[in-house]
């Protein structure tokens, strides 16, 4: 699986994770595209491509789960990996009952990374 | 015995008893005058004593009428020489003056009917009579006898008022002709100083009975005008007083041909015109020549209204001229009425002064009273040797006591709440022992149990004899306590919100802040890890993203020293704040909440803001109000994006304004007033302390919070406060 060059989209806010993590998305072997908000990427042309999306849920304008919810409504079931700056606890349960594959606090490890990934595409 | 008249009748009846009764014509020999060798004229000596009655007539009014008699006395040679006035019913003659050898005789009289003054008067021409009493037998009685009588008759203005005469006791004078031309200009001179002197009279007693009667200034001036309008001739006669800053004549009455206070000359500043001179320098002005004088009024206005004299007169109280009286006449101003109006300006002057002082006087009382009863205030006085009290009314209202209660200490004991007592007596023994000054606080229990909180302060003096006493005030703080209490509940509340929302807040807001850089840490350090462990390493990547793991280092140790910086200072603090800087530091600690609530967030900071003097973390608790406000009262709205704006700006006038936009639920006109207030509230969960809080801090920043509707919907809150002082802008100041 990592030799096919999956695109794996990140979206975020943030300028330190669209740097970072595209480029250690290579290093695992994938594609990678950045978009710094979810209207960005829905204006794109990778929605369709994208394998996996590791997406903020605090943004401006249209957060993470505002997204989740218009994929959904697309039937566009792209697995979601959510990161977050924000350690509230209630979160994750609530993400992942909506169908998402992870939600990593920030900042988290590379292992951490990688396993919500392998799910991610397991289940694709 | 002939009798020629009926009018004689009753008094010659009463002389049918007596024998010889002449007949009138007899006694009467004026033509002889002409026919008596006569002497030269001494105009020298007739000039000099006019003028001497002239002067007497200013210096002493009073008796004018005995020197006039004198004069007559004197320039004729008589023996005796004296005035008949009619009295007020008409019915006799009095002698009111009287010179020479019947000078005993003032105060007698003779009978309007049956006399020779009543002939005189009857006739209207000079009469002499010789041995009168042969006809007017009652005349006999009067030592010593008539020998001859020169009487002449006075009028003023057409009205019959009395004779003057001059009498020989025996034939060692006789009257000529020099006599009649002497006694005829004394004739005229005695109507003129009797008409001047009735005038003086009833202008005067018009004044006094003014100032008697009148209660208001207003009132006493205009019957003073009128009075001089009424018995001096005057066309017009006003009275100006000068302001309290002593700039300006203000007319006060006016009366005569104007009687309103309005117009050209209703004020008139000092020095100014012929009257700001009068008063200016303290000086009477009278002319009889208006129409040339161009400090008077315009010469057109004198002609055309045919004025021809002017009087002006400083009115002076204790050397200050505080005012001026003047009149305009269509006749010449004489000296007589001059000096009347020079006499009724100085009553006058004391008048205003009087109802001036007594105005001040209502005034201060009843301010004190009002003050009193405003400031629930009262004032007290204790005699310490004899326990005496007395309380101001509104002591009495305080003590809820009847003014008829005679004051004691045991009384006011009564109404000490029974834990103050103690406190009392000790205050009371010593200010007893060493007379200091003292100031304390207790409470009144008050019969229906309520609680009253006084404040109580005073100030021990001691008289000649070195008795002790206190002047002191009594004001009930009751509400202020009370406001107090209430404001130190509400600040403990407030506390408490603020822990609680701001712990909430501040951890979150840390945790964004600080996790976003560490994640790029985490994840720079994993990719440089592999980059350098693949074959062949990539140095090139890994030292990219080494650099990018600094920079997110020093970005999150920003975020602590920012943080440090917006929540370190626990005190009111004055510097210089950027209230863009503020507002970015808000946003980032609400933005979770304001994503939370779905909020777009516009920010149109002015680049070139001037810095405020304030307290930062003060401003920031006022903008997160404002903001997390704007975030609730859109909280239902979702036919429309929940935009927010907040704006800096520098205001039109010195100041910077911040505005907080939202598209909500708007304001309701009519709680707009109590938006402010404290405990209101519109949130089911709020507490109403939000912008009473902020409003308040505002004000201690020396600006203003208010809100407006928006012509949208929603509302948009704004406040602006003073730019400081120096002119640095936030360029300057480093601003991330």
């Amino acid at each position: 699986m990592m030799v096919d060059r999956s695109l794996v989209s990140v979206v975020d806010d943030d300028e330190s994770v669209r740097e970072s993590l595209p480029d250690l998305l290579r290093e695992f072997g994938f594609a990678a595209q950045a978009f710094s908000s979810a209207e960005e990427f829905l204006a794109s042309d990778c929605v369709g491509q994208t394998r996996c999306l590791i997406l903020d849920i605090a943004m401006p304008g249209m957060s993470g789960l505002d997204l989740q919810q218009e994929l959904s409504l697309r039937r566009q079931e792209i697995p979601i990996v959510f990161i977050t700056g924000v350690e509230d606890e209630t979160v994750r349960p609530r993400v992942l009952e909506r169908g998402a594959v992870e939600c990593l606090f920030k900042p988290f490890s590379e292992a951490a990374l990688l396993r919500a990934l392998k799910v991610a595409f397991r289940v694709s | 015995m002939s009798r020629t008249s009926d009018l004689h009748q009753d008094v010659a009846d009463q002389n049918v008893a007596g024998q010889d009764v002449r007949d009138l014509e007899s006694v009467i020999s004026t033509p002889e005058l002409s026919l008596r060798p006569t002497r030269a004229p001494d105009h020298a000596s007739e000039n000099r004593a006019l003028v001497a009655l002239v002067e007497a007539m200013t210096a002493s009014p009073d008796d004018i009428l005995q020197k006039l008699a004198e004069t007559a006395l004197d320039l004729c040679r008589a023996h005796s020489a004296g005035l008949s006035l009619l009295d007020g019913n008409q019915k006799r003659f009095r002698w009111a003056a009287v010179a020479g050898r019947w000078a005993p005789h003032l105060g007698g009289g003779t009978p309007r009917g049956f006399g020779p003054c009543g002939t005189v008067l009857d006739r209207n021409v000079p009469l002499l009579f010789s041995r009168p009493e042969r006809h007017f037998k009652y005349l006999a009685s009067v030592a010593p006898y008539i020998e001859e009588g020169l009487l002449l008759p006075f009028y003023v203005g057409g009205r019959s008022i009395g004779t003057i005469w001059v009498i020989a006791h025996d034939q060692s004078r006789r009257f000529d002709a020099e006599d009649l031309r002497v006694m005829t200009n004394l004739s005229h001179f005695a109507a003129a100083v009797y008409a001047a002197r009735t005038r003086q009279v009833a202008v005067q007693a018009d004044v006094h009975s003014a100032l008697a009667t009148e209660n208001s200034l207003r009132g006493i001036l205009q019957a003073c005008t009128e009075a001089v309008a009424r018995h001096l001739d005057a066309a017009l006669a006003r009275i100006w007083v000068i302001t309290k800053d002593k700039r300006v004549l203000e007319l006060q009455a006016s009366a005569g041909m104007y009687t309103h206070l309005d117009g050209a000359h209703s004020r008139v500043p000092v020095g100014y015109l012929r009257i700001g001179l009068i008063v200016q320098e303290r000086t009477p002005y009278v002319t009889n020549d208006v129409v040339n004088d161009p400090l008077l009024s315009d010469s057109d206005w004198a002609r055309d209204e045919g004025m021809v004299a002017f009087a002006g007169y400083p009115l002076v109280v204790g050397g200050q001229a505080i005012g001026v009286l003047t009149m305009f006449s269509r006749k010449p101003i004489s000296r007589a009425t001059a000096e009347t109006l020079s006499t009724i300006a100085g009553t006058i002057a004391q008048g205003i002064r009087r109802a001036q002082g007594e105005a001040a006087l209502r005034r201060s009382e009843a301010f004190l009273a009002e003050g009193q009863r405003l400031s629930l205030t009262g004032s007290f006085s204790w005699r310490v040797a004899t326990d005496e009290i007395m309380w101001s009314e509104q002591v009495y209202r305080i003590f809820e006591f009847d003014q008829s209660v005679p004051v004691t200490l045991e009384l006011i004991g009564t109404r000490v709440h029974p834990e103050d007592l103690p406190l009392m007596h000790e205050i009371i023994e010593r200010a007893r022992g060493d007379g200091s000054d003292f100031e304390y606080e207790h409470r009144l229990q008050m019969p229906d149990h309520s609680v009253k909180h006084l404040h109580i302060v005073a100030h021990g003096t001691r008289d000649q004899d070195g008795r002790l006493e206190y002047i002191g005030a009594v004001q009930d703080v009751t509400q202020a306590r009370r406001s107090e209490e209430a404001l130190g509940k509400a600040r403990s509340e407030l506390a408490h919100v603020a822990r609680v929302t701001s712990l909430g807040v501040l951890t979150a807001s840390i945790a964004h802040e600080v996790n976003q850089p560490l994640s790029g840490i985490v994840i720079n350090a994993s990719t440089c890890l592999r980059m350098l462990a693949a074959d062949p390493p990539n140095v090139d990547g890994a030292r990219e993203t080494a650099r990018r793991m600094i920079r997110d280092a020093n970005r999150a140790s920003d975020v602590i020293t920012r943080l440090r910086g917006l929540f370190g200072k626990k005190d009111a603090k004055t510097d210089s704040v950027d209230l863009n800087e503020v507002a970015r530091g808000v946003i980032a600690m609400s933005m979770i909440e304001l994503q939370r609530s779905r909020v777009i967030l516009r920010l149109e900071l002015a680049d070139d803001l001037p810095l405020v003097t304030g307290d930062r973390v003060q401003l920031q608790q006022v903008i997160l109000n404002l903001l997390l406000n704007a975030a609730d009262a859109m909280s239902g709205v979702d036919d429309r994006p929940r935009q927010l704006v907040i704006r800096t700006e520098r205001d039109e006038g010195d100041g910077v304004r911040l505005r907080v936009q939202d598209v909500g639920v708007g304001l309701e006109p009519q709680y707009m007033d109590k938006l402010f207030e404290e405990f209101y509230t519109t949130k089911p969960a709020g507490m109403g302390i939000g912008l009473f809080v902020s409003r308040s801090i505002i004000e201690s920043h020396h600006g203003r919070l208010w809100a407006a509707a928006n012509d949208g919907p929603g509302a948009t809150f704004s406040f602006v406060i003073p730019r400081a002082p120096h002119n640095v802008t936030a360029d300057v100041m480093g601003n991330p």
